[in-house]
């Protein structure tokens, strides 16, 4: 396909990239652009742990019933499926863990003596509608483990609203992909049926940034998310803490999942660290591809890639 | 989390944070100390690298004629109910930047193991990198979504253990 518009920017802590594959105006894309940036700055005033201003933190030293966004049901369902899934290590009451870990608003990276066990989910939060939230006591969110990947498919909903069919979405390495309104591959892996090209996605290497240890090939209809312990990675902890070892799993140094949404793709990344791939295959459709910490690779069938492996130098 | 794994935490962040310190040249975070004692030796051995990788290059050294390559470890003890237990944590520096960090100890999470254990035949070759320039991409996707306030961390981190 033909890029006709591309523009980058930084947003909620990294770099974004939006690429048009078909012709925009000069109006057009000014006013998607400004679109874009209003919708991603309302999913960080409600989410982010970071901000002193976001509904998140006013949820953490309150306890009370909260009407969240109406973009919270879909991932607050999901958040819930993994948990079951995971055996309650994917939770985002994960969040007051990873901010003792040193992972908090003021990026302090010092770890606290010791950190504690989230709470189990029913204890804290129930659901009286989908986005309606009680906390029956103060507690500290964290939606990271899926919610980068999901306002990927947010902000996509904001072009195609305006008419862009055809697009990439690009939130710092996890990536939204469509061309044309057409129905999506059967299959991540699908060779293009018509014209519809794949994207070329490199895997990047999980401790050089400088180099990829493949390339995948995304069918349009699919998204693409990656997560890598190693790169953001601080005094034996990285951005993933197990709740039931509080630590930081260290048995992969990266995974790679293609699904046809962001939310579902960047969620089951996290969830690759604590469970394995067949069972998580039983209630969600991807594919996926791991590097173990010793760099062997183990990918589902249909993760249509070329990986650069020692045998072929 | 009871105390004996609380214990072992500190040790392996103590020694992390040792480890880490000599091997940029940083100075010790001695918070953490109490519960490990390094004793630090440059080795040309290469390190056993048991599923605990956890490359650090986001931390650079300033100083980077201060440490010659190599890779240094750091062997540090801890009491559990099971008696005296030791962890070994080893750095590789090159070009003055850790390029890896490993830790014996991590076996002992039982949940990764079993996890690696019923997994294993599924793993097959090593991947290896090639440069991004030498690659035809449209996109990345990896670990690179550290941003700014992250390395700028890494920077204060730094400044604050030199003062």
């Amino acid at each position: 396909m033909i890029t006709f518009r591309s523009h980058r920017f930084e947003a909620i802590g990294t770099y974004w990239v939006i690429e048009a594959y078909e012709p925009v105006d000069d109006e057009a894309w000014a006013d998607l652009l400004a679109a874009v940036a209003a919708r991603i700055e309302a999913f960080d005033q409600a989410y982010s742990r970071f901000r002193p201003d976001s509904l998140v933190t006013t949820m953490a030293a309150t306890a009370g019933t909260y009407q969240l966004p109406t973009d919270a049901a879909a991932l607050f369902e999901l958040y819930r499926e993994l948990y079951e899934h995971t055996g309650g290590a994917m939770t985002p009451l994960i969040g007051g863990t990873l901010a003792a870990a040193g992972y908090d608003a003021n990026y302090s990276l010092m770890p606290a003596a010791a950190l504690l066990v989230p709470p189990a989910w029913d204890d804290v939060m129930a659901f009286a509608a989908p986005n309606q939230l009680t906390l029956h006591q103060p507690a500290l969110l964290d939606v990271g483990a899926a919610g980068k990947g999901y306002l990927a498919d947010l902000v996509g909903e904001v072009l195609e609203a305006a008419g862009l069919t055809s697009y990439c979405v690009d939130a710092g390495g996890d990536i939204r992909y469509r061309l044309g309104a057409s129905e999506p591959a059967a299959a991540a892996s699908e060779p293009a049926a018509s014209a519809a090209e794949p994207l070329r996605v490199g895997l990047e290497h999980p401790a050089d940034p400088t180099q990829v240890i493949g390339v995948a090939e995304l069918s349009p209809g699919w998204s693409i998310c990656g997560s890598a312990g190693n790169r953001r990675a601080w005094a034996g902890y990285h951005h993933i803490v197990d709740p039931r070892t509080l630590q930081s799993p260290r048995h992969l140094a990266a995974v790679w999942v293609t699904a046809r949404t962001t939310l579902l793709a960047d969620a089951l990344t996290t969830a690759l660290f604590f469970v394995a791939p067949d069972t998580l295959r039983r209630y969600y459709e991807f594919e996926f591809a791991l590097v173990r910490a010793d760099m062997a690779l183990a990918a589902s069938p249909g993760f249509s890639a070329a990986f650069f492996t020692a045998d072929q130098s | 989390m009871d105390q004996p794994q609380n214990q072992k935490l500190l040790a392996i962040i103590g020694l992390v944070v040792i480890v880490a310190a000599v091997g940029v040249g940083l100075a010790v975070n001695a918070k953490n100390q109490q519960t490990a004692s390094a004793t630090l030796a440059p080795s040309a051995v290469a390190t056993n690298q048991v599923a605990s990788t956890t490359a650090t290059p986001a931390v650079e050294s300033a100083n980077t004629s201060q440490y010659k390559d190599g890779t240094y470890s750091a062997t540090g003890s801890y009491e559990s109910p099971g008696g005296q237990e030791s962890i070994e944590i080893s750095v590789t520096v090159k070009n003055g930047v850790i390029t890896a960090t490993s830790a014996q100890e991590a076996a002992t999470d039982h949940d990764s193991e079993e996890y690696q254990q019923r997994f294993i035949a599924n793993y097959k070759s090593l991947v290896v990198g090639k440069s991004l320039d030498s690659v035809s991409l449209g996109r990345v996707s990896g670990a690179s979504l550290t941003g700014a306030g992250f390395n700028d961390a890494i920077s204060q981190i730094k400044t604050q253990a030199r003062a």
